[in-house]
């Protein structure tokens, strides 16, 4: 950090401290004000990632619009900017969490439930973009199919929602009682347990897929999971994927699914394939679900 | 991250020599002073107290105020005013950090103050009684307003604070 950018930071930090007292203390305990300096980082530092560039269109658009880009120097700059841009992602994954309660997919799982219903809600209540804008998203339970690489902040519980969302679009093509039939005959106790329900029913489905079925009712019999093993250690790992992969987005080029949906959907389905692959490699020819 | 901090504390070093000089002008209607290097000593001290106490201060501290809330009192002389200070720097930082944040630097130091005379200048009885009578009420929960109805009762019984 250069001498300018510790200035800025400092005088930020007093602006913030002032704010935190309401001018009636001079002095705060250590951890307070590191904690709101983290804040004013952290802050900074999505100003400055964002310089030239920032997501734009509403949670479900997932685009980028350009911004005024602001000088690398310019630290109270860059702060501004990244206030800004964290009221945003707030303001969004506010809306997107709204939009996802109206149309969630009807499920027993808890953690699914709850992290729409109290989870999150409890994350935006609690929130702080001026004194705890880094704060992670802690009290989200339920476990994407894809982590959310950077949990922090309020751009951390929008790309979790956005991961969330993509999950329930793909959720919401089946109906509940064979994800259902599906998660009770993988793991009797799903309802209660942090499990994700979007990868076993894009394994299901795109195994159904490439055999030739359909994959409506998710159910694959012992017989047809051990046809497909065997087909799919023929084929070179990559192979395997980049097939899996394309009978997923066949499965949903239908739907009119947003870029940000269909690029989440790919990458998971990428990411089970794999998983699947190996986990064949490694116990022979019988197919287990992820 | 700690290094951030000691850029904050030192923005507000040069302002708060040049308060605390310019305090000077107030305290001398009493007779009291302090020599530039009897101030330096004390916001050095300050920097102790605060590591001490685990704070950050920022935008100066509270020696000029306690300079202008201690000055007319008959208590203190010229011969042990930068003594005396010292002492009540170390213990309003040591009060700041008993009271949690529930009370304000205005309302500790004229606490403080309050108790400093009652016991005809003892820093001593300040760091006792402040803590005892002001700040473990307000950490139980009890309002200011409570703690005003107590100070009065007291007054009429004769206590000193």
């Amino acid at each position: 950090m250069t001498e300018n950018e510790m200035l800025g930071a400092s005088r930020i930090l007093s602006r913030r401290l002032t704010q935190l007292t309401g001018g009636a203390s001079s002095s705060l305990p250590a951890e307070t004000a590191e904690t709101a300096l983290r804040s004013i980082l952290y802050t900074a530092e999505r100003g400055k990632a964002s310089a030239g560039k920032a997501p734009a269109g509403g949670a479900a658009a997932g685009g980028t619009q350009e911004v005024a880009a602001v000088s690398a120097d310019d630290f109270e700059a860059r702060y501004d900017r990244g206030l800004e841009l964290v009221k945003r992602d707030l303001s969004e994954a506010k809306k997107l969490l709204t939009r996802l309660r109206v149309c969630r997919f009807k499920t027993r799982n808890i953690a699914f439930n709850d992290t729409l219903d109290h989870g999150a809600v409890e994350f935006f209540g609690a929130y702080d973009p001026y004194f705890a804008a880094h704060e992670p998203c802690g009290i989200i339970d339920y476990p994407l199919a894809v982590p959310v690489s950077d949990e922090r902040g309020a751009y951390g519980a929008l790309m979790y929602l956005r991961g969330f969302e993509a999950e329930n679009r793909f959720l919401c093509m089946f109906d509940p009682a064979c994800v259902d039939a599906l998660m009770q005959k993988n793991s009797p106790e799903f309802a209660d347990d942090l499990v994700n329900l979007a990868s076993p029913v894009m394994q299901s489905a795109a195994c159904l897929a490439l055999m030739g079925k359909s994959p409506a009712s998710l159910s694959v019999s012992p017989v047809l999971a051990e046809e497909f093993s065997l087909r799919a250690l023929k084929l070179p790992r990559d192979a395997f994927a980049a097939q899996f992969t394309a009978a997923m987005d066949a499965l949903i080029s239908t739907r009119g699914f947003p870029a940000t949906t269909r690029d989440y959907l790919a990458t998971a389905a990428e990411q089970i394939a794999r998983d699947i692959y190996d986990t064949l490699a490694a116990s022979g020819s019988a197919f287990v679900q992820v | 991250m700690s290094n951030m901090l000691e850029a904050i504390g030192a923005q507000g070093r040069a302002r708060e020599l040049a308060r605390v000089i310019a305090a000077n002008d107030y305290s001398a209607k009493y007779g009291l002073a302090l020599t530039e290097a009897d101030a330096e000593k004390l916001l050095m001290l300050r920097e102790r107290e605060l590591n001490t106490n685990g704070r950050v201060e920022w935008d100066g501290g509270v020696l000029d105020r306690l300079i202008v809330e201690f000055a007319d009192s008959p208590f203190i002389s010229q011969s042990s005013y930068a003594d005396t200070l010292e002492a009540l720097q170390t213990a309003f930082y040591m009060l700041k950090s008993e009271s949690m944040e529930l009370m304000d630097d205005d309302e500790l130091i004229a606490a403080m103050r309050q108790a400093f005379d009652a016991s005809e200048g003892s820093v001593d009885y300040v760091e006792e009684t402040v803590a005892a009578k002001r700040l473990r009420p307000l950490r139980m929960g009890f309002s200011d307003d409570e703690l005003d109805e107590d100070d009065e009762e007291d007054d009429e019984d004769g206590d000193l604070l």
